[in-house]
């Protein structure tokens, strides 16, 4: 306390010299020196720190009155919060303020040396009563006063000046420094918190450190009363502008003068403004942040506020409440979801009958009533020929037009219209015909029925199927190997070769020719060993053998060969020791006129007959007999293909299609018996054994019929849809059967699949005479009149799923046509992928692959 | 000496080539010399001619007319020459040769010579046999002849007269076959080997053994093993049978085994039956050519399976197979070495050198040789070995010619029309069959015209 004494003494000496304007000047000055050494607070947190100050007031109450707080103000200012408690102690502040106002008045005149002191010593104690001051309200009879004072006006330009200029920056002189440095200002409460008045019978305020007496105007006015008299000199002299701003400290026994800033508070508060003019109300925006959006810098890196990741309070709240709503029956989903706007809104059943067959959208269009609209055909464009002024090509000669006369309009090439030339355009005339095509457009439009013509746009490449390369699927018979020469008939004529046969071993091979003879080559050279003349009378009449077939044993060495009615069984006379005795036996019977026993109706059907014809050396040394050994007589003619072999060697068909029931009849050559399978009467064009079941394919009319040898029932019925079936064959696995017709169709059934064609190709020109499985490799080829064989590829799968692969590889223009016929039969060879083919020209060819 | 005159000869880019003489009698210097590097054999032929003196001077427009005028002797003397580099003939222009084998033209190209194998020419035929002839087979200045008729023939002399005959078969004869010391076998579609004596001296042809059972078809091929007594024999179905005839003939014939073969055997003694030694299915198809090997350890045969089989006796089975993609329809074997040729149905003849089995060790390396171009027309019947020339080869095909090769070259030496003459009423072309070296250098053929004849 002492030294704050001396410090305010020490002070006071240079102010009491100067004059009241120079003081407050030097005041300022000393402030502004002040500025210079501790930086003025930032703008924003001038609440804070006035807070703050105030907090650190209230701090310094506690500490130095605690005690007497409580009887003072009450507890409650104390128990309560931080918030509470300021605005208590402000209020407690106020009182007190009010309280030395009162005393202020009444000390106005001798304690002025009191207001430097406190606005100056920024140490002191009191210099926190000043803060709470500059908050509150200034007494109101003073502030009343200036405003009538006449001295009032300084004051009152000083203020219009601040006001001009009220920005912060500008007045520097009224700016708060020492707003931070609070804890200086306690120590000049030497009473606590106990209330004033206490001391008002008494000189002294309180007690100092060392427990004297702390005098009533203790300090400057009590040391020295010669400067009380200077002080009150200068009083005079400055009343009218001192006086207004002092006020008396009645704690500190001592008068306060307003420093100009304190009086800028109080006029802004009074304002309405701003408390402190340092606080700038509207300071220039500067748009850091929203005008561009940074994409690069400082801030494009910035960590993200801890609130952009925390769950939000408040939707977690309003979710509860929804919740509670939900659960309570108060809202429900409709509600939430919007289907209806209020909770009142009842939905309404939906009564309207429903259609419980009603299809899709796209469903109805397709059912509507009213046909697809279908736009009419467009006009032809008008071409040159409308020209006024046509092309010289245009016009019509005089016989053109003749010749349009005689025909119908419609076939005429520009219709009504006759081509004319005229100079110009404004020369032609109504067109004439006008009306007439008009009226005939309608009449289309009217009558003629429309149609929506779907066109496919589909690239025709990608509907051919994938097939491999024919030069990937070697081997194949491609080029001429060998030719039979058969000998030419005495006219000159080459016969037709009407039938061929490969013999199983590939040795032997004999053809069936139309002059009546059957020949039997040797295969390697081309040499004709044997020729067996069919004929009714050896040398003379006609007979053309039909049908040739090798047993396919190859242990028997037996040829069938079919000529007009009959058919003959002709032993090779090829075999081995072996071969030989077999081909004997088998022939035994049937070499000595057949075994007899044959039904009532067989007999009327075929007649078994010895024969003896050849009867040369046989080839092999070993064989016994040769030649033709045995006869069949038929009522009818037999067919082209109408001999056939069963795969065993044993059994034989023969087809006679003039015959009706007896049609078709089943030999046992080792017993030179016969059999009549069918009862009725029937249309048969071939004829085919199943190579390991015992089934027999007939093709009849429309349809093959497969019949089960041995229970006597029709299996299946196959739809081949074709006009005449001229040749069939089985291929070697019995699954698969192919036609050849007459209407040049190839027909390829299987038999797994179903009673329909796999496939009908068509690419012969003409009737086709015979078609054949290559018993070895997968090779199909077909012959046709046109005089050419096909041949296919024809892989046949034994995986159910998998469709035989059907490939054309090779076109081999064989032979040419002599009549109405080309190529008459085919034989694969049993061991090459060779092919016989025979022709109406009378060759027989061997082909080869190379 | 020689070099410059070319150089004047013709102009043009210049390839040095150093002449060697593969025949003592044409001999001629060593020295490189420039040829223009477009010519061929027939100027390198000129050029050696020149160089041997055969030509006087040039072969200028002028020299001809002087040879003309002269008369025929430079002509006369002149020798056409054929050309090798390195083993094989030259049948392009020198350039086109060394490009394709790419050698630089600044190298000295070494080229063997030697005179042109001379065109045989028909030497004469025999009177028409009445059948096909399907097999020759010479022997010691006989021909004897198989023919369709099942009539084995001996011919003899410049004219081919029939010495002897002897209706062997019943059917016709397939092949033929002989051991070089008067035995002859036999097989054909009656599915009977027959082995015949032929006694040079009497002329006489009679069949000595008849081979029993061991075949199951027609015989297509018969081989005997030089010098030696033993016989194999292949069928249509391929079934592979060995005798031994020289065992039998040590033997003392068992009259009871004796059989008569047929009546047209009008001699008096009866052949004997002879058993095989053994008979095994080889093929699955007919065997169609059979030869044996060098060393008389195994047979080869060609089938119409597609494969060429080495069999060995010893083991008696396949010890190779090997696949030719194509039906084998005769097979003949070199007389010095074990290269088979076997010709096939679509013109191609292979040329097969077994002797790589034997030096190799892999046994795949034996491959078909692409030697020999495709240059019949049609199936080839017939394949033989010069038996004195170790390169040549000659061959009959369907088309009725003959063509003689040397193995050096991928193109024949000559075609032979021989039996392409119509036959019959219909104009067919004859078939060259059969053909076969005789020791003279002649060629003789059979074909389907019924003839037979020689070539030289």
């Amino acid at each position: 306390m002492p030294s704050n004494k001396k410090k305010g003494v020490s002070r006071h000496v240079p102010d009491t010299s100067l004059s009241v304007e120079g003081k407050s000047v030097s005041k300022t000055s000393r402030k502004s020196s002040k500025t210079n050494k501790l930086p003025p607070p930032p703008p924003g947190p001038e609440v804070d720190d006035v807070e703050s100050e105030v907090e650190s007031e209230e701090e310094s109450e506690e500490e130095s009155g605690g005690e007497q707080e409580g009887e003072d103000s009450g507890g409650d200012g104390y128990d309560s919060g931080h918030s509470s408690e300021f605005y208590d102690s402000a209020e407690e502040d106020d009182d007190e303020d009010e309280g030395s106002d009162d005393e202020e008045d009444e000390d106005e005149e001798d304690d002025d040396g009191f207001e430097d002191q406190g606005s100056d010593s920024d140490d002191d104690v009191d210099d926190e009563l000043e803060m709470i001051e500059t908050h509150t309200p200034p007494p109101p009879p003073a502030f009343s006063k200036s405003k009538t004072n006449p001295r009032s006006a300084v004051v009152q330009r000083e203020i219009e000046k601040l006001h001009d200029s009220a920005t912060v920056g500008v007045n520097q002189s009224l700016l708060h420094i020492d707003d931070l440095s609070s804890d200086d200002e306690e120590g000049n409460n030497t009473i606590g918190r106990v209330p004033l008045h206490w001391y008002d019978e008494y000189d002294h305020i309180g007690y100092d450190t060392s427990g004297s007496k702390v005098m009533k105007g203790a300090g400057e006015s009590a040391e020295d009363g010669v400067e009380d008299i200077f002080k009150s000199l200068d009083d005079k002299l400055s009343a009218s502008d001192k006086k207004k701003f002092t006020i008396y400290d009645a704690l500190n026994g001592k008068e306060v003068t307003l420093t100009p800033r304190e009086i800028e508070v109080i006029r802004r508060i009074q304002a309405g403004a701003y408390a402190h003019p340092e606080h700038d109300a509207n300071p220039e925006y500067i748009d850091y942040f929203s005008s561009k959006k940074l994409e690069v810098g400082f801030n494009s890196n910035r960590v993200e506020p801890k609130s952009r990741f925390q769950p939000s309070k408040w939707e977690a709240l309003q979710v509860r409440r929804l919740l509670k709503r939900l659960k309570d029956g108060k809202i429900d989903m409709d509600y939430l979801t919007g289907k209806k706007k209020s909770m009142q809104e009842k939905k309404e059943p939906d009564d309207k009958p429903r259609e419980m067959w009603r299809g899709d959208e796209e469903d109805e269009l397709l059912n509507r009533k009213a046909p697809t609209h279908i736009a009419a055909a467009k006009v032809k464009a008008p071409g040159t020929e409308e020209s006024y002024n046509p092309p010289g090509e245009y016009i019509p000669t005089e016989d053109e037009l003749k010749k349009w006369d005689e025909l119908d309009v419609e076939d005429r090439p520009y219709g009504l219209l006759v081509p004319k030339k005229h100079p110009n355009l404004r020369s032609v005339g109504a067109y004439e015909h006008a009306v007439r095509e008009r009226f005939e457009r309608c009449l289309d439009l009217y009558l003629a029925p429309r149609e929506m013509k779907r066109r496919l746009n589909i690239d025709p490449e990608s509907l051919v199927p994938q097939l491999p390369k024919a030069r990937d699927l070697k081997p194949y018979p491609t080029v001429r190997c060998m030719k039979y020469v058969t000998p030419s008939m005495e006219d000159g004529t080459m016969p037709k070769i009407r039938a061929l046969s490969v013999s199983p071993d590939g040795q032997w091979l004999a053809t069936g020719a139309e002059d009546g003879f059957v020949r039997l080559w040797e295969v390697g050279t081309g040499r004709l060993l044997r020729s067996w003349d069919l004929r009714e009378k050896e040398g003379e009449g006609e007979g053309a053998v039909n049908c040739v077939a090798f047993n396919p044993n190859p242990n028997h060495h037996v040829l069938l060969a079919s000529s007009a009615t009959n058919c003959y069984v002709i032993s090779t006379g090829v075999g081995n020791a072996e071969d030989s005795e077999l081909t004997a036996a088998l022939l035994s019977i049937a070499s000595s006129g057949g075994g007899g026993g044959l039904s009532e109706k067989v007999k009327k059907a075929v007649k078994w007959e010895k024969f003896n014809r050849g009867g040369r050396k046989p080839l092999s040394k070993h064989a016994t007999v040769e030649g033709v050994v045995a006869k069949l007589s038929f009522n009818g003619t037999i067919a082209a293909e109408g001999v056939k072999w069963h795969e065993k060697g044993d059994y034989f068909l023969t087809l006679t299609p003039s015959t009706g029931a007896s049609c078709v009849l089943i030999h046992q050559l080792s017993k030179g018996n016969s059999q009549q399978p069918f009862g009725k009467k029937r249309e048969v064009s071939a004829v085919e054994f199943h190579g390991s079941k015992p089934f027999l394919f007939v093709a009849g009319g429309n349809v093959v019929r497969i019949y089960h040898l041995v229970k006597q029932t029709m299996v299946k019925k196959l739809y081949p849809n074709c006009k005449y079936v001229t040749s069939m064959n089985l291929h070697s696995t019995g699954d698969h059967l192919i036609l050849g017709t007459l209407d040049r169709k190839t027909i390829w059934f299987d038999l797994d699949l179903s009673d329909r064609p796999y496939k009908t190709m068509k690419y012969h020109e003409k009737a086709i005479r015979g078609v054949r499985f290559s018993r070895k490799y997968p090779l199909m080829a077909s012959c046709a009149d046109d005089g050419n064989v096909n041949v296919f590829h024809s892989t046949v799968y034994d995986d159910l799923m998998r469709n035989p692969l059907i490939v054309p590889v090779k076109v081999i223009r064989a032979h040419h046509q002599v009549g109405r016929l080309g190529a008459t039969a085919i034989a694969w060879h049993p061991k090459l992928p060779w092919i016989f083919t025979a022709g109406a020209d009378g060759a027989t060819i061997l082909w080869q692959d190379i | 000496m020689s070099d410059d005159e070319m150089d004047v000869e013709s102009g043009g880019v210049k390839v040095r080539v150093q002449l060697n003489s593969l025949v003592p009698e044409y001999t001629v210097p060593k020295d490189a010399i420039a040829v223009p590097s477009e010519v061929r054999k027939s100027g390198l032929s000129k050029v050696v001619n020149y160089l041997l003196g055969n030509v006087e001077g040039n072969d200028d427009s002028s020299d001809s007319d002087s040879d003309s005028n002269d008369g025929t002797t430079p002509s006369d003397r002149s020798v056409d020459f054929d050309f090798l580099i390195k083993n094989r003939f030259l049948r392009t222009s020198v350039s086109s040769y060394m490009r394709a084998n790419n050698i630089s033209a600044e190298s000295v190209l070494q080229i063997d010579f030697m005179p042109k194998a001379s065109r045989p020419e028909n030497q004469g035929e025999s009177e028409a046999l009445p059948d096909w002839v399907s097999g020759l087979y010479f022997d010691t200045g006989t021909l004897f002849s198989a023919c369709y008729d099942g009539t084995l023939r001996a011919m003899g002399g410049d004219k081919l007269g029939i010495t002897s005959s002897l209706a062997a078969h019943s059917a016709p004869i397939r092949c033929i076959g002989g051991n070089g010391q008067g035995l002859l076998a036999t097989g054909g579609h009656d599915q009977q080997l027959l082995v015949h004596e032929y006694l040079a001296n009497k002329k006489s042809l009679a069949t000595a053994y008849i081979c029993a059972e061991g075949h199951t078809s027609s015989i297509e091929s018969v081989a005997w093993c030089k010098g030696e007594g033993r016989l194999a024999s292949g069928d249509f179905s391929g079934r592979l049978c060995l005798w031994d005839v020289a065992a039998a003939s040590a033997q003392t014939p068992s009259s009871n085994k004796r059989q008569k073969i047929s009546s047209e055997t009008s001699k008096g003694t009866s052949p004997d039956v002879l058993q095989s030694i053994f008979s095994t299915p080889l093929h699955t198809s007919s065997i169609s050519g059979l030869a044996w090997s060098s060393d008389k350890s195994a047979m080869i045969t060609g089938s119409h399976d597609y494969s060429v089989r080495v069999f060995d006796v010893e083991a008696q089975g396949p010890s190779l197979t090997l696949n030719c993609n194509r039906v084998v329809t005769c097979l003949a074997k070199s007389f010095f070495s074990d290269v088979v040729a076997t010709g096939h149905p679509d013109t191609q003849i292979k040329l097969w050198d077994m002797r790589m089995k034997r030096n190799g060790s892999d046994d795949s390396v034996i491959t078909a040789d692409n030697t020999l171009r495709p240059s019949h027309k049609s199936w080839i019947s017939c394949i033989s070995f010069d038996p004195n020339k170790s390169y040549n080869v000659s061959s009959a095909s369907h088309d009725g010619t003959l063509k003689t090769w040397d193995v050096r070259c991928s193109l024949p030496l000559h075609t032979i029309k021989g039996h392409v003459g119509k036959i019959g009423r219909d104009g067919e072309k004859g078939k060259a069959l059969a053909v076969a070296y005789g020791n003279d250098d002649n060629i003789y053929s059979g074909g389907s015209d019924g003839e037979v004849k020689r070539f030289c």
